[in-house]
Parts: C-alpha cells; sequence; structure tokens
C-alpha cells in the first residue's frame, strides 16, 4: 500500500465514521423540548383519551432519559420526539375537550335562561 | 466511474456500492413511505379546506407541515418514525383548529346569554311600565269617579238646600195663609157675633167685684166657643155694655185671659192671650180707647178653684178685666 492509497483509505474511513460519530451526542435539545412538551400537557389537565396520550407521552420521556443514561443517543432522540408529539396532541385534545365542555355546558345555560326569562314570561 | 479506475483494486467494489447508495431513491418506484406522505399532505389539504376550521390551529399547522416535510425528506431509517410524528402533528392540528372553533362558539354563546339577559330585562321593564300605566289610570279612573261622586253629591245638596228653601217658603206660604184665613174666620166671627149682638139690647155687664180700690170684672168660660177664641154674641153685647160704662173714665184697664188645667200649658197659655186679646178688641170696639187697655194670658198659673172637678175647671176658664 503506498502512501497516497493510505490517505484516500484514511479520508474514506472519515467519511463514513462521521454520522455515526454526530448521532453519538445526547439529544439535549430534544429531550429539554419534550419535558416543556410534557409539562404544558399536564397543565391542561387532560382526561380520558388525551389523558392516555399525556401517559405514553410520559412513558416515553423516561424511556428517553433512560436511553441517554445508557448513551443509546439515537433511541432516546427517537423517544424524546415522541414525547413531544404526544404531549403536544395530548395537549390539543385537552383543550378541545374542555372547550366542548364549555360549549355544551353555555347551550344548555342558555337554553334554561331562554326558557325561564323569555319562554315562562320573566325571572322568578 | 473513471474515478474509481484511481482506487485501488480492493476497494473499487466499496467505492462502487457506496455511490449505488447515494443515487439509488433517485431511481427507486412510488414507495409505502412516498404513499404515506402523500396521505398526510391530503389530510393536511382537507383540514385547510375546511372552511369552519380554516382561522384555526395556524401554529399547529405550520408544525404539522413542517413535520411532514421533514418526513417527505427523512432517510430511509428514520421515515417510519418521522412519518408517525408528521401523523401526531396533524392530530394535534385538527384538535387544536377545533378547540379554536369551539372557542369561538363560546364566545358565541355568551353574546348570546348578554342577549337574553338584554332581552329579559327590557321585556321586564316594559311589564314595570305597563303595570305603572294601568295604575295611573286606575288611579285616574278613582279621581274622576270621586270627582264625579263629589259633584253629584253637591247637586243633590244644591237642589235639597233649594227644595227645603222652596218647601219652607211654602210652609210659610201656607201658614201665613192659614193665618189669614184663621184672622178672617176670627173677624167674621167676631162679626157675626157683633151683628148678633147689636141685637141684643139688654145685655148687662160682666159681673164685678170689688178688690182694693180695683174692680174686677169677670167674663165665665163660656163666653168662648170650645177651645176657641172667638166671644160669643152674649158675649160681645155684654163687654159692649162695660165699655160704655167704662167710656167716660181714664183708669187703665188690664185684662188677664186664664184657662183651666185640661191640656198642654203652652196650649192654655197661647189660648188665653188669644182670649184676653178678644175682649181687649171688643172693648175697642165698644169705644174704649186702646191706649187704656192691655192684655196678658196667664195660662193655668192663676186658678181661682179646684181643677178637679168640672165646676171648678168652668170657674178657672175666665176673663178678667180690672179697672184700676
Amino acid at each position: 500500500m503506498t502512501f497516497s492509497s493510505l490517505k484516500i483509505h484514511l479520508a474514506l474511513l472519515v467519511l463514513l465514521a462521521a454520522p455515526a460519530v454526530l448521532a453519538a451526542s445526547a439529544p439535549a435539545a430534544e429531550l429539554a423540548a419534550a419535558e416543556q412538551a410534557v409539562a404544558a400537557a399536564g397543565r391542561a389537565e387532560p382526561r380520558g383519551e388525551a389523558g392516555q396520550l399525556l401517559s405514553r407521552a410520559r412513558g416515553q420521556l423516561e424511556a428517553a432519559r433512560a436511553a441517554t443514561a445508557k448513551r443509546k443517543h439515537r433511541d432516546a432522540l427517537l423517544l424524546a420526539e415522541s414525547a413531544a408529539a404526544n404531549a403536544d396532541l395530548a395537549r390539543a385534545r385537552a383543550r378541545r375537550d374542555a372547550a366542548r365542555a364549555d360549549v355544551d355546558s353555555k347551550a344548555v345555560r342558555n337554553d334554561e335562561l331562554r326558557r325561564r326569562l323569555l319562554v315562562n314570561g320573566g325571572a322568578g | 466511474m473513471a474515478a474509481l479506475r484511481l482506487l485501488p483494486s480492493g476497494l473499487r467494489w466499496l467505492g462502487l456500492a457506496l455511490m449505488l447508495s447515494v443515487t439509488a431513491p433517485a431511481y427507486a418506484a412510488p414507495s409505502e413511505h412516498e404513499q404515506a406522505v402523500a396521505g398526510l399532505l391530503a389530510e393536511l389539504r382537507a383540514l385547510d379546506s375546511d372552511t369552519s376550521l380554516a382561522d384555526f390551529g395556524a401554529l399547529e399547522r405550520l408544525t404539522a407541515r413542517q413535520a411532514i416535510t421533514t418526513a417527505q425528506n427523512a432517510k430511509r431509517r428514520d421515515r417510519e418514525h418521522a412519518v408517525h410524528l408528521a401523523g401526531l402533528r396533524l392530530q394535534a392540528a385538527r384538535a387544536a383548529a377545533e378547540a379554536g372553533l369551539l372557542d369561538s362558539q363560546s364566545d358565541q354563546l355568551d353574546r348570546e346569554r348578554d342577549q337574553i339577559m338584554i332581552e329579559a330585562s327590557r321585556r321586564e321593564a316594559e311589564q314595570a311600565r305597563r303595570e305603572s300605566e294601568r295604575l295611573r289610570l286606575q288611579s285616574l279612573a278613582r279621581e274622576e269617579a270621586a270627582q264625579r261622586q263629589f259633584e253629584a253629591n253637591e247637586a243633590a245638596q244644591t237642589l235639597a238646600l233649594e227644595q227645603a228653601g222652596a218647601e219652607t217658603a211654602q210652609a210659610r206660604k201656607l201658614a201665613e195663609a192659614r193665618a189669614r184665613e184663621a184672622e178672617l174666620a176670627r173677624k167674621e166671627a167676631e162679626l157675626m157675633a157683633s151683628v148678633a149682638a147689636d141685637d141684643i139690647t139688654d145685655a148687662a155687664p160682666p159681673p164685678a167685684r170689688k178688690v182694693g180700690g180695683r174692680t174686677i170684672y169677670t167674663l165665665a168660660g163660656n163666653a168662648f166657643g170650645s177651645g176657641s177664641a172667638s166671644l160669643t154674641a152674649q158675649a160681645q153685647a155684654s163687654l159692649r155694655a162695660l165699655a160704655g160704662q167704662l167710656r167716660g173714665g181714664s183708669a187703665a184697664i188690664s185684662i188677664e185671659g186664664h184657662t183651666d188645667s185640661q191640656g198642654a200649658d203652652a196650649a192654655n197659655l197661647a189660648l188665653s192671650k188669644q182670649r184676653a186679646e178678644a175682649v181687649r178688641r171688643a172693648l175697642e170696639d165698644g169705644g174704649l180707647p186702646g191706649a187704656r187697655l192691655s192684655a196678658t194670658g196667664k195660662g193655668e198659673t192663676d186658678p181661682v178653684s179646684d181643677n178637679t172637678s168640672a165646676d171648678g175647671r168652668a170657674r178657672n176658664r175666665r176673663v178678667e178685666i180690672t179697672v184700676n
């Protein structure tokens, strides 16, 4: 093997190894984003299906942290991203469910007011 | 491909494999991944085309769009994960848009509630106004009725007063007419008695007695009709004779009428006065000046006998003519 062919081999090795080196760094930003998303979803107090989504997100966040501790950074990255997406979905659905309950309640309230004040002819 | 000839023979196959791995996706047929991404894009377009949701969830839509783009461009090993994330982001975008629409509906329901309250308040105010107007009209009607009643009472009172006045005037006229009638009857009786007395030429004065320096003539009760102050013709003639006797003197002559105790005191007093007056007129007619004559009635207060017997009562019924 000549010196110049050795340099080419080394260059190819560096080229092939670079993605692996990059992927080896911990997904700190994604973990932080997932933690924020989970916390925000928790403040929305999701119930039912939304609550299950939040539970899933929390589980994925824990798993991401565990993967990070084991230096399985790619797994940690995927889990953190899933946790953030599930938490955001949980928060959106929790807000939608709360808004729907609010609308239903106000519709009932208005019907009652209309019946009591307008149909029956006055406050009582 | 010429560059591969520069490589050592051991690395030529490795270089060829590397080139194929870089250029292979450009030649791949539509894959399951591409179909999944197309599905996500179609779902995003459906969300965007929903006019009821168009104004809501803008940030979540942007996030979903970026996630789909990421999935579109993801490396092979990341594709499944990226597609899954894009699906979650798309669901979140729809949920956020629906939440926005519901928030809008909630605001609309609040405005509707406000309108209901305003309408109820307006109706209540209208009802209060109508009630107030009803009470005002009721009060007005009562006042008018009271005024009408007052006016009717006043009219009735005025009419009653007028009627009373008319009745009083009528009664007064009637009394006057009766008095005139009685006077005329009395004068007629006296005239008739006087005419009759003219025929009696031998009448004597009433019996007299002396009491102190005075002479008292007593005209008995039968000189008058029963219950009447009209002198009988005989009494008229007797008094004319007395007047003839007394005509030459100047002594004052007092005349007192008396009754028995039968009947009411006031009636007896009035009758005694009327009889004394009748005697006074008879004496005046007989020629005595009126200035010498005075007449009073004593009623039943000065009896000369017992009123328990008919004889006693007859003696008490008298007119005494005292010459001083």
